[in-house]
């Protein structure tokens, strides 16, 4: 079974969709059109209307996304490398900018505000979002000044307040037992989950929204990577978790809703159970059984 | 984009299918020679020959059971190691099923089958009538697992027009056999009140209608099983 598609890898996010729309009927055998989730407005907690994005003069890497993000879920993304998933989980919290200078179309909201309106104050944004990365990324400092270097930059000095938070925050992403007698010993000194989970916690440190993270265990061994998904399935009851995640197990196990992209497009976004049984695209099957990536 | 065959789990899915396509073909075989058994015990008026043709009843079950243990040890084997997705998803549990259901649909037979033996030769000259409406009903069977056969066969998401013609005629050929098992059991309580059938004959057939109906009813869950499999969707046709 091939992806069955047939069209050039040069296409753009853009020419992608004027493609695909003619071979939907074919692609789901005449089921009837697939709906995207819609949520009541005080549930969202993204939405993209209508969002492209370019980097600089390219043609678009996203194309067209008109999609609501529920808040207090995970929500996963998985497609094949280079479909726009990082693109599209930097879009939410502006991190695309730190790459390249970006060109934007539509509007993204965060909790009902537009990201990309010139009076949004970008730091705070990145506040509001927090995001984890592939491979954790400690700062060169104590597991302590890990959790209070967000904190401090927002102006908390009190050292009470910052040991509160501190030992919270370790709570939260269940390190606390392991680390409270060795607070200031180095960060590289822990595990690799230990860091992961350390990064978590200093995400979790400024009161963010949502938790944005770009394969937040592929760089973790089995048991870490259990915990990581325990934590998340935690932490979704306070925060919005969008994740990246190539592993199709991993957003099997942990993930509310599924968004399967491809070309920078989203080809199906629905019920991550729902879309596990039945995808609706054979586009969608082929990959998440593994028929090609 | 690389395509990828997935060589290991394709292998392990055509050969997960091709055992359940066996089954099939034992279970229809095990039909088939009931169906003949009636069929010469009606046309030559003759008494059953009881032991062979219980005997080669009796292996294919035995088979049909041995099978399904090895099928259920592949699907789980499947689910384990290559944790499918969606249709094969689908093919596999609804495997887990459609194996009970042809255990129950070959002793179901092998059940009616010895029950008719049961029934002394004194009284078969009275059950001319009866014999008919069970081959009807085990015709009916049959023509239900040419149904699922088709359907499990077919590509995924099969066309409208073949979903509505199985789902539409499965309808009718159970509750034709609901209907054959209804009247045929009041059929057999009249022969004994009077007709002079041995009570104890009048049990046995009795006991066979009810095997011959429950034949009908797991052909329907495998047929609802290929159903789901193919489309997703889960379908009652019974």
């Amino acid at each position: 079974m091939s992806n069955q598609l047939n069209l050039p890898k040069s296409l753009s996010a853009k020419e992608f969709a004027e493609e695909f729309s003619k071979m939907r009927k074919e692609q789901t055998r005449g089921l009837e059109e697939l709906k995207f989730p819609t949520f009541p407005s005080q549930d969202v907690a993204i939405e993209f209307k209508n969002f492209s994005l370019s980097y600089g003069e390219a043609p678009e890497s996203l194309y067209n996304l008109s999609l609501q993000i529920p808040r207090n879920k995970i929500t996963a993304i998985i497609g094949p490398s280079g479909c726009g998933k990082s693109t599209f989980l930097r879009s939410i919290n502006r991190m695309n900018e730190e790459i390249s200078p970006v060109k934007i179309a539509g509007e993204l909201l965060v909790e009902g505000k537009n990201v990309y309106s010139p009076d949004v104050d970008v730091l705070q944004l990145r506040t509001q979002v927090g995001m984890i990365f592939q491979k954790p990324q400690p700062f060169p400092l104590s597991i302590y000044n890990n959790v209070i270097f967000g904190p401090k930059i927002h102006g908390i000095k009190s050292k009470a307040q910052l040991d509160e938070i501190v030992q919270k925050t370790l709570k939260d992403v269940g390190l606390w037992e392991e680390v409270e007698q060795r607070l200031n010993d180095h960060a590289y000194g822990l595990s690799g989950g230990q860091q992961q989970r350390l990064c978590i916690a200093r995400a979790l440190a400024v009161n963010p929204a949502i938790l944005l993270g770009d394969e937040p265990a592929s760089a973790l061994d089995p048991q870490s990577t259990y915990q990581i998904e325990d934590l998340f399935l935690k932490l979704k009851e306070k925060y919005t978790i969008v994740i990246v995640t190539h592993n199709m197990q991993q957003a099997a196990r942990i993930s509310d809703y599924c968004i399967f992209m491809y070309s920078g497009n989203i080809i199906e976004y629905r019920k991550t159970d729902e879309m596990f049984e039945n995808p609706h695209f054979r586009l969608t099957e082929n990959y998440i059984s593994g028929r090609y990536g | 984009m690389a395509n990828i065959s997935r060589t290991n789990l394709v292998e392990m899915l055509n050969d997960l299918k091709n055992g359940m396509l066996k089954m099939e073909l034992l279970v229809e075989e095990n039909l088939e020679k009931l169906l003949d058994f009636l069929k010469a015990s009606t046309e030559e008026k003759m008494s059953f020959p009881k032991s062979e043709r219980l005997n080669d009843v009796k292996t294919n079950d035995l088979t049909i059971r041995s099978l399904g243990d090895g099928l259920e040890n592949k699907a789980v084997k499947i689910l384990s190691l290559q944790a499918p997705v969606g249709h094969d998803l689908r093919f596999v549990i609804s495997s887990f099923r459609m194996i009970y259901d042809f255990e129950r649909v070959s002793r179901d037979a092998y059940n009616a089958f010895v029950k008719m033996l049961d029934v002394p030769d004194s009284d078969i000259s009275k059950l001319n009538d009866q014999y008919k409406v069970f081959e009807t009903s085990i015709d009916n069977s049959k023509r239900l697992l040419k149904h699922f056969v088709n359907l499990y066969q077919s590509e995924e998401n099969p066309s409208s027009d073949l979903l509505k013609k199985t789902i539409d005629e499965s309808i009718l050929l159970d509750n034709e056999i609901d209907d054959l098992f209804k009247a045929s059991s009041e059929q057999v309580l009249s022969l004994v009140h009077n007709q002079g059938l041995e009570i104890e004959s009048g049990y046995y057939l009795l006991s066979a209608i009810r095997s011959l109906e429950r034949v009908g009813d797991h052909v329907c869950n495998l047929i609802e099983r290929a159903l789901y499999i193919q489309t997703g969707t889960k379908y009652e046709i019974k």
